[in-house]
C-alpha cells in the first residue's frame, strides 16, 4: 500500500495547497471588504494577516498531514470569528461558519470538521457566558451575536453546527472510505497497467455499489480478456489455415489460369477445326452435288444403256425371227432346190432316155443327142449347183441354227445386261439419293459446323473473358493471402499483447 | 497524527486560540484610542427631527416600549447619563423598531417622562426602522408573528456627532457610566477644540 498512500499524501498535500490559497484569499476579502460600513478595517487586517501567518505556519510545517487539515479548519474559523466582530456579531456573518464547515470536506477526513466545529463551538459557549455574565475584560466589551445574547440562541446556533458537523463529519467518513477504494482502484489500475495484472480487486462493503461494480468490471474484464486470448488464439489459427487455404486457392487459381489459357487456345484450334469442318462439310456438299451430278449423269448413261440393250436385244430378237425366216426360207429353197434337183434327176433321165432314143435315131438324132448331153450336163450341173446349194442350205441351216444360238445367247447376255444396267440404274439411284442425301447431310453439317464455330468462338471469347476474370482472381487470392498473411501476423502480436495480461 | 508533528501542531493551535480568545479585544486595543466605547468614524443616516445639537452629541439607542429585556436597562443607562450631564450638548435618542404598538403619543409620553435632552424617533414602518437599525450597524427583526411579540435586537448604544457620524459603539448593557461620561466629554471637548 506505499504507492496508496503516497497517492494519500499526493492528495493531501494538493488539498493543504488549495485550502491555503483559500484561507490567504480569505485574507483581503475578510481584511478590507468585510470591514467596510463598520470602521473596523485595522481589527480585520491585524486578525486577519495574523490567521494568514498561522496558516502560512502550518502549511510549512505541517503539510501532508491530518495536522495541517484540522489547523487548516481552525483558521477557518477564526476567519469566521473575525468576519462576525468585524461586523460588530452581524447574524449574517455566522453564515461564514457554516460554509467554512462544508469546505472542509475537501480533506475527506472527520478531524478536520470535529477540530473546526469544536473550536467556533467553544469560543461561541466561552463569549456567550462572558457576555451574558456582563464580564469586561481588559475594560473592553464582548460581543457574538449584536442581537439579544442568550444561551438559547447560543445552543440554537450550536444545535445548527452540532447538525452541519455530524453530517459533514459523515460525509467526510464516507467520501474518506471513498477515497481510500479510489486508491485501491488506482493502485489496482497501476498493477494492471504495469504488470498487466487483472486479478486485483477492491475491498467492498454490502450495499458499496461502487466498489462492486469495479470488482465486477475486473472481474468481467478479466473473463473478456481470456476470452479473447481463447478466440484470438483461435482466429491466429483460422488465420493460419486461411493463409494455407488462400495459397492454395493461389495455386488452383494459377493452375485454372494455365488451364484456362490451354483452354482458350484450344478453343482456339477447335474454332479453327470447326471452321475447316465447316468448309469441308460446305465442299463436301458441294462435291456430293458433283457427285450426284455425276450420278445423274451416269444414271443418264444407264438408262441410255438400258434402252440401247433393249434396242440390242430387240434386234436381236428381230434378227433370231429374221434369221429364223431365212432358215425358213432357206429351207423353202430348199424345198424348191430339192424340186429343182427333182426336176433335174427326171431331166438328168430325160436327157439319157433322149440320148439313148438320139442314138437309136442315130444321125439324127446325133444333133439331139449333143442338145440331149448337154441338157444332161446342165442337169448335171444343175444337180451338182442343187446339191452344192443343198449343201450350202445346210451350211446355212447350220449356220442359222448357230447364229440363232447366238442370238439367244446374245439374247440372254443382252437380257442379263439389262437387268445388270437396270440394277445398276437402281443402284445409282440409291446413290443419287445416298450422295442427295449426303449432300443435304453435309449441308446440314456444314451450317451446323458454322453455328458451332460462331458458338465456339463465343465460347472462345467467354473463355478468353474468363482467363481476364482469372487473372483478377489470381490477383484477389493473391491480395487475400496477403491479407491472411497479415492477419495471421497481427493475430500473433494480438495473442502476444493478450498473453501479457494476468487474469489468475 | 505522527508524534513528530504534534509539538508544532500544539504551537499553531495554541497561537490560534490565543487570537481567538484575544479577538474580542483586539480592536479596542487597535483602534479605540482610549475610548471606552468601540470607536468608529462612519457616516450614518440623519434621525428626523432628532439631529445632535450644535457642537454636541446624539447617544442613539434603538429599542421598543414592550421590550423587557435590554431597553429598560439601557434606558436607565441614559437616564442616569443623562443626569450627569444636563449641561451639555447632548441629546440622547430613543429610535423605536415597532412603530406598530409604540403610537406618537406613547412615544411623547415616554420622552417626558425621561426628560428634557430625550428625543424620540417613530419610523413610519417597521421596515424603515429595520433598514435604519441596519445602517447604524444592529439588527431588529421580531421572533413571532403574534400579537404579543418580542423584537431581537442589538441594544447597542450608538454616539453620533453633529455630523451624522458615528463615533462611538456600546454593545455592553452593563457600562461603566463613569468612562462612558469620560468619553463623551472627551470627544465633547475634541469637537470644541477643532471648532476653536
Amino acid at each position: 500500500m506505499t504507492h496508496s498512500s503516497s497517492l494519500a499524501v499526493q492528495d493531501r498535500l494538493r488539498t493543504d495547497r488549495q485550502m491555503l490559497f483559500l484561507l490567504l484569499a480569505h485574507v483581503p476579502v475578510v481584511g478590507l471588504l468585510i470591514p467596510m460600513g463598520y470602521d473596523t478595517h485595522t481589527f480585520a487586517i491585524v486578525a486577519s494577516v495574523l490567521v494568514g501567518v498561522l496558516a502560512g505556519a502550518a502549511y510549512g510545517l505541517l503539510r501532508g498531514t491530518r495536522a495541517c487539515g484540522a489547523l487548516f479548519a481552525v483558521c477557518l474559523m477564526l476567519f469566521s470569528a473575525i468576519m462576525i466582530q468585524a461586523q460588530m456579531g452581524r447574524i449574517e456573518m455566522h453564515f461564514h461558519i457554516f460554509a467554512a464547515l462544508a469546505l472542509v470536506v475537501i480533506y475527506r477526513d472527520w478531524v478536520p470538521v470535529v477540530a473546526g466545529a469544536g473550536v467556533i463551538a467553544a469560543h461561541h459557549l466561552l463569549l456567550t457566558g462572558l457576555q451574558l455574565a456582563d464580564t469586561s475584560l481588559g475594560q473592553m466589551p464582548l460581543m457574538v451575536f449584536n442581537y439579544g445574547c442568550s444561551w438559547s440562541i447560543a445552543f440554537l446556533h450550536a444545535a445548527f453546527v452540532v447538525f452541519e458537523a455530524s453530517i459533514l463529519m459523515f460525509f467526510a467518513w464516507q467520501m474518506g472510505n471513498e477515497q481510500k477504494q479510489t486508491y485501491q482502484m488506482i493502485e489496482v489500475i497501476t498493477s494492471f497497467d504495469r504488470d498487466k495484472n487483472l486479478t486485483g480487486r477492491v475491498v467492498t462493503r454490502a450495499g458499496d455499489t461502487r466498489g462492486q461494480a469495479f470488482n465486477n468490471m475486473m472481474e468481467q474484464f478479466s473473463t473478456v480478456i481470456g476470452e479473447f486470448r481463447d478466440l484470438s488464439g483461435r482466429v491466429r489459427e483460422l488465420a493460419l489455415k486461411m493463409t494455407g487455404v488462400s495459397e492454395q486457392t493461389n495455386r488452383f487459381v494459377d493452375e485454372q489460369n494455365d488451364q484456362t489459357q490451354q483452354a482458350a487456345s484450344a478453343m482456339e484450334q477447335m474454332t479453327t477445326t470447326i471452321q475447316n469442318v465447316s468448309r469441308n462439310a460446305q465442299d463436301a456438299a458441294g462435291a456430293s452435288e458433283s457427285a450426284s451430278e455425276a450420278v445423274a449423269s451416269g444414271s443418264r448413261n444407264i438408262d441410255s444403256s438400258t434402252r440401247l440393250t433393249e434396242a440390242t436385244e430387240t434386234a436381236l430378237t428381230d434378227s433370231s425371227r429374221m434369221v429364223n425366216q431365212l432358215v425358213e426360207q432357206v429351207q423353202s429353197i430348199g424345198t424348191v432346190i430339192a424340186s429343182i434337183h427333182d426336176i433335174s434327176d427326171q431331166t438328168n433321165l430325160l436327157a439319157l432316155n433322149a440320148a439313148i432314143e438320139a442314138a437309136r435315131a442315130g444321125e439324127h438324132g446325133r444333133g439331139f443327142s449333143v442338145v440331149a448331153d448337154e441338157v444332161r450336163s446342165l442337169s448335171q450341173r444343175t444337180q451338182e449347183f442343187t446339191d452344192e446349194i443343198r449343201s450350202t442350205i445346210g451350211e446355212l441351216s447350220r449356220v442359222s441354227e448357230a447364229t440363232l444360238a447366238s442370238i439367244d445367247m446374245g439374247q440372254t447376255r443382252s437380257r442379263e445386261t439389262t437387268h445388270s444396267v437396270r440394277e445398276a440404274g437402281e443402284a445409282f439411284a440409291a446413290i443419287e439419293r445416298t450422295i442427295r442425301n449426303l449432300g443435304d447431310i453435309n449441308t446440314q453439317v456444314a451450317s451446323a459446323a458454322e453455328e458451332q464455330a460462331a458458338t465456339s468462338l463465343e465460347v472462345n471469347d467467354n473463355i478468353q473473358r474468363v482467363y481476364v476474370r482469372n487473372k483478377d482472381v489470381l490477383a484477389q487470392a493473391g491480395e487475400a493471402r496477403d491479407l491472411a498473411r497479415e492477419l495471421q501476423s497481427l493475430m500473433e502480436q494480438v495473442e502476444q499483447k493478450v498473453n501479457a495480461f494476468r487474469t489468475h | 497524527m505522527p508524534k513528530s508533528v504534534l509539538p508544532q501542531t500544539l504551537a499553531i493551535l495554541v497561537a490560534a486560540l490565543g487570537l481567538l480568545a484575544a479577538m474580542p479585544h483586539l480592536h479596542a486595543a487597535l483602534s479605540s484610542g482610549g475610548f471606552y466605547g468601540l470607536r468608529t468614524d462612519l457616516a450614518v443616516p440623519p434621525l428626523a427631527g432628532a439631529a445632535a445639537p450644535d457642537a454636541g452629541l446624539n447617544v442613539v439607542f434603538f429599542g421598543y416600549r414592550h421590550c423587557d429585556s435590554v431597553c429598560p436597562a439601557q434606558l436607565g443607562n441614559l437616564k442616569r447619563l443623562q443626569q450627569r450631564m444636563t449641561n451639555e450638548p447632548v441629546r440622547f435618542v430613543f429610535v423605536t423598531l415597532d412603530p406598530d404598538r409604540d403610537r406618537q403619543g406613547d412615544l411623547e409620553q415616554l420622552i417626558a417622562r425621561l426628560g428634557p435632552q430625550f428625543a424620540a424617533v417613530r419610523p413610519q414602518t417597521t421596515r424603515e426602522a429595520q433598514a435604519l437599525a441596519l445602517a447604524y450597524g444592529g439588527s431588529a427583526h421580531a421572533t413571532s408573528r403574534n400579537e404579543d411579540y418580542d423584537i431581537r435586537h442589538a441594544g447597542h448604544l450608538y454616539v453620533v456627532n453633529g455630523d451624522t457620524r458615528k463615533q462611538l459603539t456600546y454593545t455592553s448593557r452593563n457600562l461603566d457610566l463613569d468612562r462612558v461620561y469620560q468619553d463623551l466629554r472627551r470627544l465633547l471637548a475634541r469637537h470644541s477644540t477643532e471648532s476653536q
